[in-house]
């Protein structure tokens, strides 16, 4: 069963709509990762740069300072330059996909996301080679 | 014990039915929604975290099949469980293996009870007596 462990990667949600960042939290307690929430790119960028995360899902429409914004901010800052970030948006559509992915996204992805999706989508930025990936769906056959 | 009548202090309670089987969902379903609960449902694991998560403020009540597709309903109810905004809505574990490691591995997750299916309408009374009216 997927528990964090303490060498867990650690992904950090930006969110500023509580409902989205408990089911996130949710998803990715199952799949084993260690959770940190901002609930605005501001924060985001604070938070960012203090706990320094394997991983960052971003929202873009946020109060305060935008998802797109916070990304420039830490894809420039030398601390969380490297950190890859991955938008995940209530909108789908290409001009929103590209400003994501002009501002140092690594990739785009749109809200609500599956379990499955999530998995993959983590799996493939998070960019540690010696961690193990999320075992989802492991226990699927055992009915 | 029966209970034609529902009161009004049930109105508006929301309860979250995760369980994979069509039949048994859709039974425990119309007898709750014939008691004047609001009932939402989910078919795995995955579908639950989500409705829970969404529904973190006007849940009452999680009635949690065990043995689930997907993330079954040891891991979401440990997930729900780490939520601050969850964590104090009772989750009732219904499995048709009712041994005692069932029932510590449920309470072990985070479960509040656990009662053995087939769940018929004495079990449905039971979690409604136990659960939602007593609160």
């Amino acid at each position: 069963m997927a528990r964090s462990q303490p060498d867990a990667p650690t992904v950090m949600v930006v969110d500023d709509t509580d409902a989205v960042r408990i089911v996130l939290r949710m998803q990715l307690i199952i799949l084993g990762y260690h959770v940190l929430e901002a609930r605005n790119g501001a924060e985001a960028v604070v938070l960012g740069r203090r706990e320094r995360p394997d991983l960052i899902l971003m929202d873009i429409s946020m109060p305060v300072l935008d998802g797109l914004e916070a990304t420039r901010l830490l894809r420039s800052a030398t601390e969380t330059g490297e950190i890859p970030i991955v938008a995940l948006s209530a909108f789908s559509d290409d001009e929103c996909r590209d400003r994501a992915i002009g501002a140092g996204c690594r990739e785009f992805a749109s809200k609500p996301i599956e379990m499955k999706e999530l998995a993959e989508l983590i799996a493939r930025n998070i960019g540690r080679g010696g961690v193990t990936a999320p075992r989802y769906g492991q226990d699927v056959g055992r009915r | 014990m029966p209970t034609g009548n529902s009161s009004p202090t049930e109105a508006e309670q929301t309860i979250l039915l995760v369980e994979d089987y069509d039949g048994i969902r859709l039974l425990m379903k119309t007898y709750l929604q014939n008691h004047g609960y609001r009932v939402l449902e989910a078919r795995d694991g995955d579908e639950a975290v989500r409705v829970a998560g969404e529904e973190c403020r006007t849940l009452r009540l999680i009635v949690m099949d065990l043995n689930l597709p997907k993330t079954d309903g040891l891991a979401a109810t440990r997930a729900i469980r780490e939520m601050a905004e969850l964590c104090d809505v009772p989750i009732v574990a219904c499995t048709a293996r009712s041994s005692d490691a069932e029932r510590e591995a449920a309470l072990a997750a985070g479960c509040t009870d656990l009662i053995a299916k087939p769940l018929g309408k004495d079990a449905i009374e039971l979690i409604i007596n136990r659960f939602l009216l007593a609160t």
